[in-house]
């Protein structure tokens, strides 16, 4: 078979075509020049050199990640409009397992290092078995690429300790060797060596022939389905969910100037949702308690309630759609019921939907029966009512645990 | 004179936070518009995260194409060309369209036209508007751009005048921030507004001594926020409507403004709104009975070829084709890109 192979995934930029026997053509290219400039001229001046015939490509092979995020979406997205083009799969490559080929046969630890920044290495750890290629009856031996620690994004000295556990040489290769050399050389109780420069980085030939072995191995997918694997989520995404994790969420009487955003959040949540005008009218309206939950200052839930005499009725709860099932919920209802407790209220009654399961389990959970049914009563789509109260002069929240 | 068959082009949209492909006959007969949306992601984070919408465009961009070309009932085989937004834009999202359509025109041997993202907006006034040719006046307002822009012919502009500072769609994001509506601010404020009243607060209209059609919108954006802290360190009240609708008018009414300044300048009788802010209502109003004052024939899209859409990019793309702009595969991603820039 033939194989198009593209790694953009570092510094380097490579390509090559490759079949089950021999590299027919290699352009590599290790200078600062973008790749999204120079990747494609690179194949275009390729394959007309080598008079390869894009229809004769059966599969196109691409470092799969890590690597440079921009990078590995350049010769991602170059290999997925080849694919679309020509109607042919990827396979992706795992880029540090490319790497780590370079070295056949090598029976020493091989480990490959890319600078990934905020001191980490993109990473991992393979041998070649000699042993375990070894053919009965024959001279001929195919040593096995062995992968001991698959690719990974870890600290150096994460790396390091790795390392000195396997007690064996170690050969280095890799953009990240020179970032941190000092380090290795500090860290390491076993010796290591460095990768020549005729086989330190990325090169396209290797993607392609570690590609027709994951190809005959059924490891492609179709054009459409691919996309690199970065090994690490965005730094947002990251930041995000750190805050999530720290930051806690409030809960106060509402104010005028929250209007807006509930309103905005009545609009996401439902069919018949209320203005911003008669969100205002509500909060003036002294029979009622309403409640907003605030967090990261933005609102993400809101409730407002009736009272008369020493009953309240709620008539909106909502929750912004992300920060659901995360117990906000719960704290809107402890407060209105703190709320209650201080006017003299002993009973919280709502409606729900019939078929809004979800809603009916938490008020449940939240400490509330069922009453009885009111035929009819939504519109949008038509649906009965499920009348439920919760009365306070027990205790009656068993909280949401 | 030789005669120019019909040409059907592919065009890729991938600058900000859509996803989009289409299939375009002739340059105003849209054959299929497909945009997948990442808004919902990005409204997580109170605007658009560059990574995260590269990482979405890549995922996405296959089964877009792969659809519009369906849609279309088509096939590569009948494309003549490949359109694609190469700036300006969110570098890293650009990359991906333009990786993308480099290859395939390149594999199926196909000319590669890169379009300028605003002359795509420009352009998708030709769709709904057989009629509509140059010379017209175009404003283009959006989430990062805010020009005024006179269409001499197919491909040539003279901008006139532009932001000095936010665009008109971002401070509308960073108001709607302020007052709790989350993102994407534009819509959610032109809801609001409908409910407030437009001349509760008096918001300073930034005029440009020096350049007549150029535009402001910090100082107004600064205003809004002003009033709103000084409302609460005060202890007042204040309705977030009122808020939205006396910033609305304050920006609509600039807009209006200097559009109809231009067009007694430069004495155009057609005039076009582009861009996402286009789908606003009160400037759609604003503009239309300014425009009917004096006699001015206004044109708009609807909004689906308002939003980000590649549908506009093959319209642009078509008359590119026609002039004879053709890129090369060293195409790349120019995000600050000038526009009437090659």
């Amino acid at each position: 078979m033939k194989v198009l192979a593209i790694d953009s995934s570092g510094l380097t930029a490579t390509v090559a075509v490759v079949d089950d026997t021999q590299t027919i053509a290699e352009y590599t290219i290790n200078y600062k020049k973008t790749h999204s400039q120079t990747l494609l001229p690179m194949i275009d001046e390729m394959v007309r050199m080598a008079e390869v015939s894009l229809e004769d490509i059966d599969a196109i092979a691409v470092a799969g990640g890590p690597g440079s995020f921009t990078g590995l979406r350049i010769g991602s997205a170059t290999a997925k409009g080849l694919g679309l083009a020509l109607n042919k799969p990827l396979i992706p490559v795992p880029t540090v397992d490319g790497l780590a080929y370079n070295m056949y046969g090598c029976e020493d630890i091989i480990c490959p290092i890319m600078d990934a920044r905020r001191n980490q290495v993109y990473t991992g750890i393979y041998t070649f078995s000699k042993r375990a290629g070894i053919n009965e009856g024959t001279k001929k031996f195919e040593p096995v690429f062995q992968v001991l620690k698959m690719q990974m994004a870890v600290s150096v000295e994460e790396l390091i300790r790795r390392l000195n556990n396997y007690n064996r040489p170690v050969v280095f290769l890799g953009d990240g060797v020179p970032v941190y050399e000092s380090t290795l050389e500090d860290g390491l109780k076993v010796p290591y060596s460095l990768a020549p420069s005729c086989m330190n980085r990325q090169r396209a030939a290797v993607i392609g022939a570690l590609g027709i072995r994951y190809y005959k191995a059924g490891k492609y997918e179709t054009a459409a389905e691919h996309q690199p694997d970065y090994l690490r989520v965005s730094q947002a995404e990251r930041e995000r969910a750190e805050r999530e994790r720290t930051e806690k969420t409030s809960v106060y009487l509402m104010k005028r100037e929250d209007a807006a955003a509930v309103a905005e959040l009545e609009y996401q949540s439902f069919s018949d949702c209320w203005s911003e005008k008669s969100i205002l009218e509500t909060l003036d309206n002294p029979q009622t308690i309403c409640l907003t939950a605030e967090k990261s200052g933005k609102i993400v839930g809101y409730l407002l309630a009736y009272t008369a005499g020493n009953e309240a009725e709620i008539a909106r709860i909502a929750l912004s759609g992300e920060q659901r099932r995360k117990g906000i919920g719960s704290l809107l209802f402890e407060s209105l019921k703190q709320i209650c407790k201080e006017r003299n209220i002993n009973k919280i009654m709502l409606e729900v939907r019939e078929h809004n399961s979800a809603a009916r389990s938490f008020y449940k959970k939240c400490g509330f029966t069922v009453d009885g049914i009111r035929k009819v009563f939504y519109e949008n789509p038509k649906e009965d009512a499920v009348l439920m109260s919760c009365s306070l002069a027990e205790p009656a929240f068993t909280g949401e645990q | 004179m030789k005669e120019i068959k019909d040409i059907n082009i592919l065009a890729i949209e991938s600058s900000c936070d859509e996803t989009a492909a289409a299939v375009v006959h002739n340059g105003r007969e849209v054959r299929s518009n497909v945009i997948s949306s990442q808004i919902d992601l990005h409204k997580l984070y109170g605007g658009v995260v560059p990574e995260i919408a590269s990482r979405k465009h890549i995922e996405k961009i296959n089964q877009v194409i792969e659809e519009a070309l369906k849609e279309a009932q088509t096939t590569l085989d009948d494309i003549d060309a490949i359109g694609v937004t190469y700036g300006p834009g969110l570098v890293g999202a650009l990359l991906v369209g333009v990786a993308e359509a480099k290859a395939i025109a390149f594999a199926r041997n196909l000319p590669l036209i890169g379009v300028h993202h605003i002359e795509g907006h420009i352009s998708a006034n030709y769709i709904e508007n057989p009629e509509l040719e140059p010379p017209f006046l175009c404003l283009v307002v959006s989430g990062g751009h805010t020009h005024l822009v006179c269409v001499k012919d197919y491909g040539k502009y003279e901008i006139l005048g532009r932001t000095r500072d936010d665009a008109a769609g971002e401070a509308y994001d960073k108001v709607a921030r302020a007052i709790g509506l989350g993102y994407p601010g534009g819509p959610k404020i032109d809801r609001l507004a409908k409910e407030g009243n437009p001349e509760a607060v008096k918001f300073p209209k930034a005029h440009m001594e020096d350049s007549p059609f150029d535009f402001s919108f910090s100082g107004l954006k600064s205003a809004v926020l002003n009033h709103i802290n000084g409302c609460r360190m005060k202890g007042e009240s204040f309705d977030p409507a009122d808020i939205a609708a006396s910033f609305q008018k304050a920006v609509v009414d600039v807009l209006v403004e200097n559009s109809m300044h231009a067009v007694e300048v430069y004495g155009m009788n057609r005039f076009a709104l582009a861009g996402g802010v286009a789908s606003n209502s009160a400037l759609r109003e604003g503009m239309k009975s300014a425009c009917e004052k004096k006699g001015i024939q206004l044109y708009y899209p609807s909004p689906i070829l308002c939003t980000d859409n590649a549908a506009m990019i093959g319209a642009a793309a078509y008359y590119e084709y026609l002039s004879g702009t053709r890129h090369g595969w060293d195409l790349n991603a120019v995000p600050n890109l000038k526009l009437g820039e090659r």
